[in-house]
């Protein structure tokens, strides 16, 4: 595949106050969740999802929610070092951005992410749910890709 | 996931949590010998001294109010202070006096807010102490004790209003809940269900339907009572569902009480139109004072309201209409597991597809193509057998569990 052009609107206008010109991260809360939205776009979800998550009374590691009154349990993680979360939007066909950037760039990175949120629908999270195997074939998948020492 | 483990998780609920914890230390107990002195009976129980500043000057009370009580209706306004501080958990309280722990009990049980589409629902449970006297001189007169205990003679037979809450206007139902308020021979305990709960009850993986939540509601309540000892002798409750069987139901739960579920119990036993009175002022006063913790972004319209919650009422449904998110759905007051409330989010808000809906789209076979002869042109129909074999028991989908005959 070849590489595609993109754009990096992650860092924030530097802080001007302390000037230092070390970019600040827009650090956004990022949640896979057990179902699909057919819609594309802004939705609160801040405000609507992510303030009422609260820890479970049995094990504060898992977490509380609920989706238009489906109950949902969740975990936080964080991403394998050497691993980055982005958010990138698609700018082919789309007109956002097109007068900054030049025409040839397709993507414009928007968010970047340390840590994420997996819920399953009423079932507490365990090493069972995909997203931990994913992470256990991470590790898995750079130690036998690794060149052997010889 | 099998049926004991919906029990389990249901009898977690149960457990007190600090919440209700800190509200059973609230519990107000009269002294039986003169019930103007007031006993505290716990750490917290420093406002109980206070004079209630309303009901002697006027006899009047606001319930939605914002003035603090003693005795029930300190719990009460309890309750309720602590179900607005968070919505989306139940809350349970207990209101006891001395004497419903020394003396027989006469229980009713009772619910409110069943049917409405917004809101809690309430439980409630009612004692009141069995009138003696009464009861002797029936016996004088040759009437057997379950032929008295069809119509149970309480002491608060003397309150003469007291029927069924349905009949009875809010505000007579608010005084009469004041009334038990400040009676020495009564005790009453309050369940809140919230309305997230309801449906996320009815949303899980094993349905667990509001029969359920009403049945361990009063089992919950029942047990709320034995534990801290007030005295039953019997227990009366509307029936929800087949009456035969949540009879037994109570019966195997409890082996030590009596019970009787009946029909139109509310309107039968004093103790249940009791229970029903409480349930129903909590509901309401619940309903009427909800906090949205995004108020700003709720349209209320010219009503400046929600209304009753059911889903006939205009002013509801209005509301629903209002304050669709169009990801996110309805705020914390919609149950939104009835059908009004899905309804209309399937026709206003965008689709949302849960990856277990398509697991499970797989139909199982009509249980008549087990039966009878196979029809002619069912001769190549064996094809379609395996079909249902590779349907696995829910058992193994949830865990992940697949079968292999070999690694790879």
């Amino acid at each position: 595949m070849s590489q595609r052009k993109y754009v990096d609107n992650t860092e924030s206008s530097s802080s001007e106050e302390n000037g230092s010109s070390k970019p600040v991260s827009k650090e956004v809360s990022v949640h896979h969740v057990p179902f699909k939205v057919e819609y594309e776009g802004q939705a609160n979800v801040e405000a609507k999802f992510s303030s009422n998550s609260v820890p479970a009374p049995s094990d504060s590691k898992v977490l509380i929610n609920q989706f238009r009154g489906r109950p949902l349990q969740g975990q936080k993680f964080d991403l394998p070092e050497s691993y980055e979360g982005l958010v990138a939007l698609d700018l082919k066909g789309s007109s956002q951005l097109a007068d900054e950037t030049s025409k040839d760039t397709e993507i414009s990175l928007v968010n970047r992410f340390e840590t994420m949120t997996y819920w399953n629908w009423d079932r507490v999270p365990s090493g069972m749910d995909k997203h931990v195997k994913l992470l256990d074939w991470m590790e898995l998948s750079k130690i036998l890709h690794e060149p052997a020492e010889d | 996931m099998s049926s004991s483990d919906t029990e389990m998780e249901v009898k977690s609920e149960a457990v007190p949590d600090e919440t209700t914890i800190s509200v059973k230390d609230e519990e107000l107990e009269l002294d039986p010998e003169d019930s103007v002195k007031k006993e505290e009976t716990g750490t917290a129980a420093d406002n109980e001294v206070k004079a209630d500043p309303v009901k002697k000057d006027t006899g009047k009370v606001d319930l939605a109010g914002d003035d603090e009580f003693t005795g029930g209706l300190g719990v009460f306004k309890e309750a309720l202070k602590q179900f607005a501080a968070n919505p989306d958990e139940d809350v349970t309280v207990y209101h006891l006096t001395e004497k419903c722990k020394k003396v027989s009990c006469y229980v009713g049980i009772d619910e409110a807010g069943r049917g409405p589409v917004l809101g809690p629902m309430v439980y409630s449970i009612f004692a009141c102490v069995a009138d003696e006297e009464s009861i002797n001189e029936k016996k004088k007169k040759g009437q057997s004790l379950s032929k008295i205990e069809d119509c149970p003679p309480v002491l608060l037979d003397k309150l003469s209003k007291l029927n069924d809450s349905k009949q009875l206007t809010e505000k007579v139902r608010e005084e009469i809940f004041q009334k038990f308020s400040d009676l020495d021979y009564i005790a009453f305990g309050l369940k809140i269900i919230s309305p997230s709960q309801i449906a996320n009850k009815s949303y899980r993986r094993q349905k667990y339907s509001l029969n359920e939540v009403s049945h361990n509601a009063a089992i919950e309540l029942i047990q709320g009572f034995a534990d801290r000892g007030i005295k039953i002798e019997r227990v009366y409750v509307d029936t929800v569902g087949p009456m035969d069987k949540y009879q037994k139901k109570l019966e195997l739960t409890f082996p030590d009480l009596r019970f009787k579920v009946d029909k139109k119990a509310d309107s039968k036993y004093k103790p249940v139109s009791a229970a029903s009175v409480c349930a129903k002022v909590t509901r309401d006063v619940a309903l009427k004072k909800w906090k949205f913790p995004d108020a700003e972004n709720i349209d209320l319209g010219l009503a400046k309201g929600w209304g009753s919650g059911y889903p006939g009422d205009p002013v509801t449904k209005r509301f629903l209409r209002k304050n669709i998110d169009p990801v996110f759905g309805f705020p914390n007051i919609v149950r939104n597991s009835w059908s009004t409330a899905s309804d209309l989010l399937e026709k206003c808000a965008v689709k949302i597809k849960w990856e277990s809906d398509e697991q499970d789209e797989v139909a199982a076979p009509k249980i008549s193509k087990f039966f009878g002869k196979k029809s002619v042109g069912d001769e190549n129909g064996d094809e379609s057998v395996p079909e249902m074999s590779r349907r696995k028991s829910q058992f193994y989908s949830y865990r992940d569990l697949y079968q292999t005959t070999s690694i790879f």
